[in-house]
């Protein structure tokens, strides 16, 4: 899921598997490995620099790849009730609420 | 979004918030943000004279475009961004304010041409002063056409030639606004915090008006309900002159918003509630509305290119339309005079 992730935004930005690596400074070797999941996702640290690269949401590619980075999960370990009452209620609501709840402006093509 | 820059919007004050974030130099992290709304106004009459600011009505609401309760066109779906439903010849200032006095930079397009300076939408750094300053920028009620004078946004539908955009690019293809919020480096903010300053005080300028029965005009659906703006009667306002130069601005961290404009009179089939009609000036008079005079502190200079269009009534006469109802008499009546005052510092 990780890997294939990570491939598909590598395609969409046209960098080669070894241009990324360097960007990133890890062995295309090793990324190779992480786009086949052939490995574990890599560190925070290390998809922190990848989401940069890429330019995607880190937050993001830290869900995808089973990880919460080290500041959202400090927020959570503060208010553990809230937070978990939050994600349950998030979680069933319609996505369109939850748009509306957040307010994110989503930027697009023009 | 993880590093705390992002554009929000406020459902319940109808305003986009660009937030952004920063260390302090004890590392503490500072948070700031500069909102801009769209106001409901009169339609100045475009005869000639010079007029002083209409008071704000109201703001216009505004929804995610990607609101899955709203069936709007494709392309404006792809913009992402906000949309409002406004009427042909409406006109519309910009409310703004910017939480904190941290100053932060709009550079405001209507149809992607800049509103200051009549270039082409750009997001790179500029070489001249082509935004609005806030704090300094209280409102824009227009494009400028200089010597403290704007031409007043005035939305008219794409595909008639009234539109600045499609009297300098000759095509329709984006109308709405833009806008990129542009932060300052944050070597300069924590210099200004360390000096941070009385606030300024000015008279607010949105007043309370019985508004007009909302009317439900259905009309034919199809894809031409895009809105652009045009340019409108003359009014009194400076752009506020950058006093920390361009060279301020960290337009690495920008964040941008496309705003769409849609016909009003589509709204409802479109899927939202139906829209008031405009403030007419009937009603402006015999509710002793306010006009508003605010001296800036400084002017920047006029955009040549913008100052040469013509405006939407002159666009309505050229194609014969009658336009009565949209070019009112207005009695300049229980005007209001706003000073900026400074404070020590």
């Amino acid at each position: 899921m990780f890997g294939s992730y990570i491939r598909k935004l590598r395609k969409e930005r046209g960098l080669s598997l070894r241009k990324l690596a360097e960007a990133v400074t890890v062995e295309p070797s090793y990324i190779s490995k992480v786009e086949r999941d052939l490995v574990a996702p890599p560190s925070e640290e290390t998809i922190k620099r990848i989401s940069e690269v890429l330019e995607h949401d880190a937050d993001v590619l830290l869900a995808v790849g089973g990880k919460i980075s080290s500041d959202l999960r400090q927020a959570i370990i503060k208010r553990p009730e809230l937070f978990s009452r939050l994600i349950r209620v998030v979680n069933e609501a319609p996505e369109d609420l939850v748009v509306r709840i957040l307010g994110e402006v989503q930027d697009g093509e023009w | 979004m993880a590093n705390g820059n992002q554009v929000l919007l406020d459902g319940d004050k109808s305003e986009i918030v660009f937030s952004f974030s920063f260390d302090d130099k004890a590392g503490e992290r500072v948070r700031h943000e500069a909102r801009v709304g769209f106001q409901r106004t009169l339609r100045v009459p475009d005869d000639g004279k010079e007029y002083p600011l209409p008071a704000g009505l109201g703001q216009f609401p505004l929804f995610h475009s990607r609101s899955k309760a709203l069936r709007l066109p494709k392309h404006m779906i792809s913009r992402g961004g906000v949309v409002f439903p406004i009427y042909p010849f409406e006109a519309t200032w910009m409310s703004f304010e910017c939480r904190h006095d941290l100053p932060i930079a709009l550079r405001i397009a209507a149809g992607k041409i800049n509103a200051v300076s009549g270039e082409d939408w750009d997001e790179a750094v500029s070489n001249n002063q082509d935004y609005v300053v806030l704090p300094d920028q209280y409102w824009l009620d227009g494009f400028n056409t200089g010597d403290g004078q704007v031409r007043q946004f005035v939305a008219a539908k794409l595909g008639a030639n009234l539109t600045v955009e499609e009297q300098l690019t000759e095509k329709a293809e984006w109308g709405g606004l833009q806008i990129l919020a542009i932060p300052m480096k944050v070597d300069n903010y924590q210099r200004i915090l360390e000096e941070i300053n009385e606030e300024m005080s000015f008279s607010d300028r949105v007043v309370m008006c019985a508004s007009e029965p909302s009317q439900c005009l259905s009309m034919e659906m199809d894809m031409k309900v895009d809105m652009g703006m045009g340019q409108g009667g003359a009014i009194r306002q400076a752009i506020e002159e950058d006093i920390y130069g361009v060279d301020a601005w960290d337009f690495d961290r920008a964040q941008r918003a496309f705003i769409s404009m849609i016909d009003a009179r589509s709204w409802p089939d479109i899927g939202g509630e139906p829209i008031s009609t405009p403030v007419t000036a009937e009603i402006y008079d015999r509710e002793g509305i306010p006009w508003f005079d605010l001296e800036g502190f400084s002017d920047i200079p006029k955009s040549e290119s913008l100052r040469s269009l013509k405006t939407v009534q002159t666009g309505m006469v050229e194609l014969g339309v009658e336009i009565d109802e949209y070019s009112p008499n207005v009695n300049v009546t229980h005007k209001i005079k706003s000073r900026l005052t400074d404070g020590p510092w």
